[in-house]
C-alpha cells in the first residue's frame, strides 16, 4: 500500500459505545470526528472489502460502533487522506492500516465545519 | 357573563406567573448564586444580566418576563439538565485513551466549565466529550439548523449552521450570558 487513495476506498472509524456518541435522533455526534492528535484516525480499506474490515476492527474492540466515510466524502470538505502505518509499541500491535484524516496538507485539525460534513456522510457498518 | 369569568381566570393566571416569575435577590450576596425556575444562575453573572432580561426592578425582587412558562417543556429540560449533569459527572471516571485513539483524560476544569454552562442554560442540549480535553454540547433542529458549542479548559468554540449560513467564533468561557442569548436566539430564530 502505498499513499494513493481512489475516491470510493473505505476509511473506518471506532466510535466508543461508552460514553455514547449517539444524538437522541439515533445520528452521531461531530465530536466522533475529532482527534487528541489533530488529525481524524482512521483504518483504511487497503483492499479488504468491507466484511472483512469491519470484522477485524469488532474482534479487537468489540465494544465499539464502526462507521466509514469514503475518500471522496473527505475530499468534498476539502478535507486530505494520509496513509500513516503504525508500528506497535509495548502492547499495541502494528496497524498497516491506520491513515489519517488532515484539514489539508500543512495543517491537522479538521475544522467544524469538516467534523460536521464527515458526520453527516457516514455510514453506520456496525452499531453498539 | 363567560367573558367576565374568562377575563377573571386570565388575570388570576398572569397573575400568578408574575409571582412564580419573581426572583428574590434580596438575600443574594455578591458571592452566591441564585436559582429560577430551576435555572441556575451563578454569582459571576455580569450586572447587566439582569438589565438585560429584567423589568420592573425594585429592591425587592426582579420580574424576568421573557422567559414564558412552559410547564412541560420546562419539567422536560429540567429532567435533561439532571441527565447532562450525571453525564458530565461520569466523564470524570473516563481515563487517558478511553477512546482507544489516545485521547487524554478529560480535565476537571473542563467538566466545571460545561456544568456551569449546563446549569445556566434553559434549554437543555446533547452533550458529548471530545478527545480534544474539550465537551460538547449540540442543538439540532428538524429544519437542520445546528449550534454547537465546544467547552475548553478557558474558552468556548462556537459553531452555528441556521439556514444554510455558518458562523464560527471563539468566546471566553464565563460568557455564559452570552452562551444562553446565543441558545434562546437560535430556538427563537433558527
Amino acid at each position: 500500500m502505498d499513499n494513493t487513495f481512489y475516491d470510493d476506498e473505505k476509511l473506518y472509524r471506532r466510535v466508543p459505545s461508552q460514553p455514547s456518541f449517539w444524538k437522541e435522533n439515533n445520528t452521531l455526534s461531530s465530536a466522533a470526528f475529532k482527534d487528541s492528535h489533530g488529525g481524524v484516525s482512521v483504518d483504511r480499506a487497503g483492499g479488504r472489502n468491507n466484511e472483512e474490515c469491519v470484522d477485524t476492527i469488532h474482534v479487537k474492540f468489540p465494544e465499539h460502533s464502526i462507521v466509514s466515510v469514503a475518500v471522496n466524502n473527505c475530499r468534498e470538505c476539502d478535507s486530505i487522506v494520509k496513509y500513516l502505518p503504525v508500528k506497535g509499541q509495548n502492547d499495541t500491535e502494528d496497524n498497516i492500516y491506520h491513515s489519517e484524516i488532515h484539514k489539508n496538507e500543512t495543517e491537522f485539525k479538521l475544522t467544524k465545519k469538516q467534523s460536521q460534513y464527515l458526520t453527516n456522510a457516514a455510514t453506520i457498518e456496525l452499531k453498539k | 357573563m363567560i367573558e367576565t369569568i374568562m377575563a377573571i381566570g386570565t388575570m388570576i393566571m398572569y397573575s400568578s406567573q408574575s409571582i412564580n416569575n419573581c426572583i428574590d435577590i434580596t438575600n443574594n450576596s455578591n458571592n452566591q448564586s441564585a436559582v429560577y425556575e430551576g435555572m441556575f444562575i451563578p454569582h459571576n453573572y455580569p450586572n447587566d444580566y439582569f438589565d438585560k432580561y429584567c423589568i420592573n426592578q425594585s429592591s425587592e425582587s426582579y420580574n424576568i418576563p421573557s422567559i414564558n412558562i412552559n410547564y412541560t417543556g420546562d419539567l422536560k429540560n429540567s429532567m435533561k439538565k439532571d441527565k447532562n449533569l450525571d453525564k458530565l459527572q461520569s466523564f470524570k471516571d473516563l481515563n487517558d485513551n478511553w477512546d482507544s485513539y489516545g485521547a487524554p483524560k478529560i480535565s476537571e476544569g473542563v467538566i466545571e466549565s460545561a456544568k456551569e454552562i449546563i446549569l445556566a442554560l434553559r434549554i437543555q442540549p446533547e452533550v458529548f466529550p471530545t478527545a480534544c480535553n474539550s465537551i460538547q454540547l449540540e442543538y439540532t433542529l428538524d429544519n437542520g439548523n445546528y449550534l454547537e458549542f465546544e467547552v475548553f479548559d478557558k474558552k468556548v468554540e462556537v459553531y452555528k449552521v441556521i439556514n444554510d449560513d455558518e458562523q464560527e467564533y471563539t468566546i471566553d468561557k464565563d460568557k455564559i450570558v452570552d452562551i444562553c442569548q446565543e441558545v434562546e436566539d437560535f430556538h427563537n430564530h433558527g
